[in-house]
C-alpha cells in the first residue's frame, strides 16, 4: 500500500513538472525521462562512496543526503538550459521529436560511460533518508509514502503559485498566441526556457525520490515508457488540474499494480503483463475520444 | 576492404527503414500527426510473418505476402475505429491516441507471443565473398532488391496514377484538395493503406534480417522519427533520403563507436539536424 | 520624425514584395499607408514591427537603428502593434489579456512571483487599475471577465488595441483596424483613435479602404507593387493620377 502511494506520488511529479512545461507553457516534451535519469544519477554519484574494486565508475563523492538531493534538481536544470539553448525555439513537434531522441541519448550513455554511471549494474543498496530512526522496513516505508505526500503538496503550492503568478500569466498568453505575446513585448524563448528548466528541476528531485524508492540505479529504469506514463496521467486527468494529475497517476499505478498483484501461472503471467499495456493505451485512447479535456479538465480562472 | 560488411548491412537498414519512414510520412502528410503507433506496425507485420512462416511452416515469401495483406487490413481498421472519429480534436489529440494505439497493440503482441524474441526459418542462403570477405548474403540482397522494388512501386503509383496524383494534392495542400473535388475522404483512406502496408514490409523484412521482438516497435518509430526529420518531416522523397543516410551511418558507425552506441548515432544526428537546419537537410517542402 | 523608413526592401525567394520603400511618420500625426492588396503593405508593416527582417535598407525609432531587433525588443521600446485578423490570448479573460503586457513587471520573474511580495502585489493593483481605466475608455468594462474567444470581431479588435495600449507605446501600428467590423462600431474606433491622438500618441494605419482612412489621416503614403509612388494629404492623394489609375481605377 505505501508502495502505491510513493509511486503515485512519483508519478504526480512528473505529471506536475510536465504541466509547466506543456500545460502552462505549451511546450510539447517528449524527455522526461531524460531529466528523470539525470536526477536519479546525479543524486547517486553525488553520494556513493568511493568505488570498490569490482567497480567501474570513477566519482563517488560520498556528500551529504541533502547535497545529493539538491544538486539532483539543479544539475537536471542546468542540462534542461543546455538543452534549450538552441532547442527552445523549436516548433511544436520539432521539441517533441528533439526532447525524445535527448532522452534515448541519455539512456544510452548512461549505459555505456561506465566510468560515470557504473554501466547496467548501477548502483544497489542506496541509503534511505531518516531510515536509522526507524527500527523496521516496514514503518519506514509508511514514513517515506508520508514524506512524498509532503513532497507533492510542497510541489503543487511551489507550481500553483507560479501559475497564479505574473510569470505564469505570461507563460499562459504564450501558450495561447505566440505572436501576440512578442507584439505584447514578451521575450518568448526567455519565458519558455524558465518554464523548461523549472520543469526539469521538478523532475531531477522526483529522481532523487525515486532513488530512495527503489534504492537501486540501473540504465534500464530509465526508458521511454517512463515519459509516456507521465503524460498518460498528465492526459487522462486533465492538463491544467491538479487533482486531475494525482487521478491520472493513481489511475495509472492502478493499472501497473492490478496486473502485478494478481500473480499467477507463469503462462498466465506474461498476459497479464500485457494486458498492462492494453488497459494503459485503453484509457489513453478512451479518454481521448469521449473526455477529450480529461477527467478533470481545467477551469479559466476569472479575476 | 574490410569497410564493405558494414556499408552493407547500413544499406539493408537503410531501405528496411526506407519503407518504414515512407509509410509513416505519408500520414504525417496526409493526417498531419506523429503517428507514435507506427512501429508497432512494423511489429505487427513482423509477427504476422514469425506465424505464417514459422508456426504454419509457409515460405518465406507467402508468409510475406499474407502477413502484409492482413496488417494493412488491420491498419486500415485502426485508423478507421481511433483515429477518423477524433480528427477534429486536433494534431496533438491524434499524436497521443497513437502513443494509446502503440501500447494496445504492443500489448495483444506480448499476450499472443510472449516475450522472447522469435527468429523467421528463412532458407540458409549463398553469401558473396570477396577475398575470404563475406559481402552480402541472398537473403540481404533479396530484402534490397524487394524494398528498393516496392519503394520504385510507390513512386510509379504516386506519380503515374490518379489516386496517386490525388494523395500527393492532398499531401501539399489539404484545403486545395478539397477544393478542387477530391475526395479527401477516400483518398486518407488509400494512405492508410499504403503506409500500413510499406510499414508490414518493413517489419517482416528487419524479422528476415534479424529477430523478432515485442519491443521492436518503440525502438523502430525512434528510428523512423529521425529519418523523418532528417529528410524534412512529411516530405515523401526526402525521408527516403533520410532512411539511407541514418541507416548506412548507424551500421558505419559500429567502426568507430562501441557498438553499443549503434542507435544512438541516429539520434545525435537528429539533435545535431534539428539544431541547424529544421526543416530537415533537403527540407523545404514542408514548412 | 519619431519613425523613419529608409529604402527598405524585402524579397522572399524570388519574391519582391517591397523595394526600396521610403517614408516617414511625424510625431503626434496620423499617417496613412495605403495601397490596393499585394502592393506588400503587411510585408511593410511586419518589417517595421520586427517580424521579418528587411533584407535591405535600414528603420530608424527614435532616431535608434531597429531594423534587426526582434518583435518583442521593438514593441517593449514603444512601437505597437495589432493584426489584420485580431490576435489574442484566447483561452484568457479581457482583463487578463490587457494585464499580461505592462514592460518590468516584477512578479514576471519566476523567484518574484513565487515569494508574490509587496513589490509585485502594488504592482499587479497598479496594472488591474490601469488595465481597468482603459476598458472604460473603449466602453468594454462590462466584457472585462469575458474570454477572447468568445468577443465578437469587432469587440476583439478593440480589446486588441487597448491591449496594445498597455504598453504605453509612443507609435501605434494599425493594421487593417476597420476591417470587419460594422459602421457603428468603425464610428466608435474613429473616436478612439483621435482621442488617442491628442493624448499624444502616434499612428501609422495600413489599409486599402480609402474612406476610413482619409476621414483620420493627416498624411498618405500610397504604396504599389512594393514602392512608395505617392505621398501627401488626403486631398492631394485624391487628385494625383498616378494614384486614381492604379489604385482608384483598379478598384472601379
Amino acid at each position: 500500500m505505501a508502495g502505491i502511494v510513493v509511486l503515485m506520488g512519483i508519478y504526480t511529479m512528473l505529471a506536475l513538472a510536465l504541466n509547466l512545461r506543456f500545460g502552462t507553457a505549451g511546450l510539447i516534451d517528449l524527455g522526461v525521462v531524460g531529466f528523470f535519469a539525470i536526477g536519479a544519477y546525479s543524486y547517486v554519484i553525488l553520494t556513493a562512496p568511493a568505488p570498490g574494486t569490482a567497480d567501474a565508475y570513477m566519482f563517488g563523492f560520498h556528500l551529504p543526503m541533502f547535497i545529493g538531493f539538491v544538486g539532483s534538481g539543479l544539475i537536471s536544470a542546468f542540462f534542461a538550459f543546455l538543452v534549450g539553448l538552441p532547442a527552445i525555439r523549436l516548433k511544436g513537434e520539432y521539441l517533441a521529436i528533439a526532447t525524445y531522441a535527448f532522452a534515448e541519448v541519455i539512456q544510452y550513455l548512461f549505459t555505456n560511460e561506465k566510468w560515470l554511471t557504473n554501466g547496467v549494474k548501477g548502483f544497489i543498496g542506496i541509503e534511505q533518508p531518516f531510515r536509522k530512526f526507524f527500527v523496521s522496513a516496514n514503518s519506514y516505508q509508511y514514513f517515506y509514502a508520508f514524506l512524498i505526500v509532503l513532497a507533492v503538496a510542497c510541489f503543487w503550492y511551489i507550481l500553483s503559485r507560479l501559475e497564479r503568478s505574473p510569470f505564469g500569466r505570461t507563460l499562459k498568453a504564450i501558450r495561447e498566441n505566440e505572436d501576440a505575446a512578442r507584439a505584447a513585448g514578451k521575450d518568448i524563448e526567455r519565458f519558455k526556457m524558465w518554464a523548461f528548466v523549472i520543469g526539469a528541476a521538478i523532475i531531477g528531485f522526483a529522481g532523487s525520490f525515486y532513488v530512495w524508492f527503489t534504492s537501486l540505479v540501473v540504465p534500464s529504469l530509465f526508458v521511454s515508457e517512463v515519459t509516456w506514463v507521465a503524460w498518460i496521467a498528465l492526459t487522462i486527468g486533465g492538463t491544467g488540474n491538479y487533482k486531475g494529475m494525482i487521478l491520472g497517476a493513481a489511475i495509472i499505478v492502478g493499472i501497473q499494480e492490478a496486473t502485478r498483484f494478481l500473480q499467477a501461472s507463469a503462462e498466465l503471467a506474461t498476459i497479464l503483463a500485457a494486458s498492462r499495456f492494453i488497459a494503459m493505451g485503453l484509457i489513453l485512447v478512451l479518454i481521448i475520444r469521449f473526455k477529450p479535456k480529461g477527467i478533470l479538465p481545467e477551469r479559466n480562472t476569472v479575476n | 576492404m574490410d569497410y564493405i560488411p558494414y556499408l552493407v548491412s547500413g544499406l539493408v537498414t537503410g531501405t528496411i527503414l526506407l519503407l518504414g519512414t515512407v509509410g509513416f510520412s505519408l500520414v504525417k502528410r496526409i493526417e498531419n500527426f506523429l503517428n507514435i503507433a507506427h512501429g508497432q506496425v512494423l511489429t505487427l507485420g513482423a509477427y504476422l510473418g514469425y506465424t505464417f512462416n514459422v508456426k504454419l511452416g509457409w515460405n518465406i515469401y507467402l508468409a510475406f505476402l499474407a502477413a502484409t495483406l492482413i496488417t494493412t487490413v488491420v491498419g486500415w481498421l485502426i485508423f478507421k475505429v481511433f483515429y477518423q472519429p477524433i480528427r477534429s480534436h486536433g494534431n496533438l489529440y491524434l499524436l497521443f491516441t497513437s502513443v494509446g494505439v502503440a501500447y494496445i497493440i504492443h500489448g495483444v503482441i506480448e499476450a499472443f507471443y510472449g516475450v522472447q524474441a522469435k527468429t523467421y526459418s528463412v532458407p540458409v542462403s549463398k553469401v558473396l565473398e570477396i577475398n575470404g570477405i563475406p559481402i552480402i548474403s541472398g537473403t540481404e540482397a533479396a530484402v534490397i532488391v524487394l524494398a528498393l522494388g516496392s519503394a520504385f512501386g510507390l513512386h510509379l503509383f504516386l506519380t503515374r496514377t490518379l489516386t496517386g496524383k490525388a494523395i500527393r494534392a492532398m499531401a501539399s495542400n489539404l484545403s486545395l484538395a478539397n477544393a478542387r473535388g477530391i475526395d479527401t475522404e477516400k483518398i486518407a483512406s488509400v494512405a492508410w493503406l499504403l503506409s500500413s502496408a510499406l510499414g508490414a514490409m518493413a517489419g517482416i523484412f528487419s524479422g528476415m534480417i534479424g529477430t523478432v521482438y515485442t519491443d521492436m516497435g518503440w525502438a523502430v518509430i525512434l528510428l523512423i522519427l529521425s529519418a523523418a526529420v532528417l529528410g524534412g518531416l512529411g516530405s515523401l522523397y526526402g525521408v527516403m533520403i533520410g532512411a539511407m543516410i541514418i541507416g548506412l551511418s548507424m551500421d558505419l558507425s559500429v567502426i568507430i563507436l562501441p557498438s553499443s552506441y549503434r542507435p544512438a548515432v541516429a539520434f545525435a544526428m537528429v539533435i545535431v539536424v534539428l539544431l541547424f537546419r529544421p526543416q530537415g537537410i533537403l527540407g523545404g517542402e514542408g514548412h | 520624425m519619431v519613425l523613419e523608413v529608409k529604402n527598405v526592401s524585402k524579397v522572399f525567394g524570388g519574391l519582391r514584395a517591397v523595394h526600396e520603400a521610403s517614408f516617414q511618420v511625424k510625431e503626434n500625426s496620423i499617417t496613412g499607408l495605403i495601397g490596393p492588396n499585394g502592393a506588400g503593405k503587411s510585408t511593410l508593416f511586419n518589417c517595421i514591427a520586427g517580424y521579418y527582417p528587411p533584407s535591405a535598407g535600414e528603420i530608424f525609432f527614435k532616431q535608434e537603428k531597429t531594423s534587426g531587433f526582434t518583435a518583442d525588443e521593438i514593441a517593449k521600446r514603444g512601437l505597437a502593434r495589432t493584426f489584420q485578423t485580431p490576435q489574442g490570448f484566447a483561452q484568457m479573460t479581457v482583463m487578463e489579456n490587457l494585464m499580461v503586457v505592462p514592460k518590468g513587471q516584477v512578479g514576471e520573474k519566476p523567484w518574484q512571483g513565487l515569494i508574490n511580495g509587496k513589490k509585485v502585489k502594488e504592482q499587479e493593483e497598479e496594472i488591474r487599475k490601469k488595465a481597468f481605466k482603459l476598458l472604460a475608455d473603449f466602453g468594454l468594462s462590462e466584457q472585462k471577465n469575458d474570454l477572447i474567444a468568445n468577443l465578437s470581431a469587432g469587440e476583439a479588435r478593440i480589446v486588441e488595441i487597448a491591449r496594445q495600449l498597455m504598453l504605453d507605446p509612443e507609435v501605434l501600428l494599425l493594421d487593417e483596424p476597420a476591417a470587419g467590423i460594422n459602421p457603428a462600431l468603425q464610428n466608435h474606433l474613429i473616436q478612439v483613435l483621435l482621442k488617442l491622438r491628442q493624448q499624444g500618441l502616434t499612428l501609422l494605419i495600413v489599409d486599402h479602404n480609402l474612406g476610413f482612412i482619409s476621414s483620420l489621416c493627416d498624411y498618405i503614403y500610397v504604396l504599389h507593387l512594393g514602392q512608395i509612388i505617392a505621398e501627401g494629404t488626403p486631398q492631394e492623394i485624391f487628385r494625383n493620377p498616378r494614384v486614381v489609375e492604379v489604385y482608384l481605377g483598379g478598384i472601379a
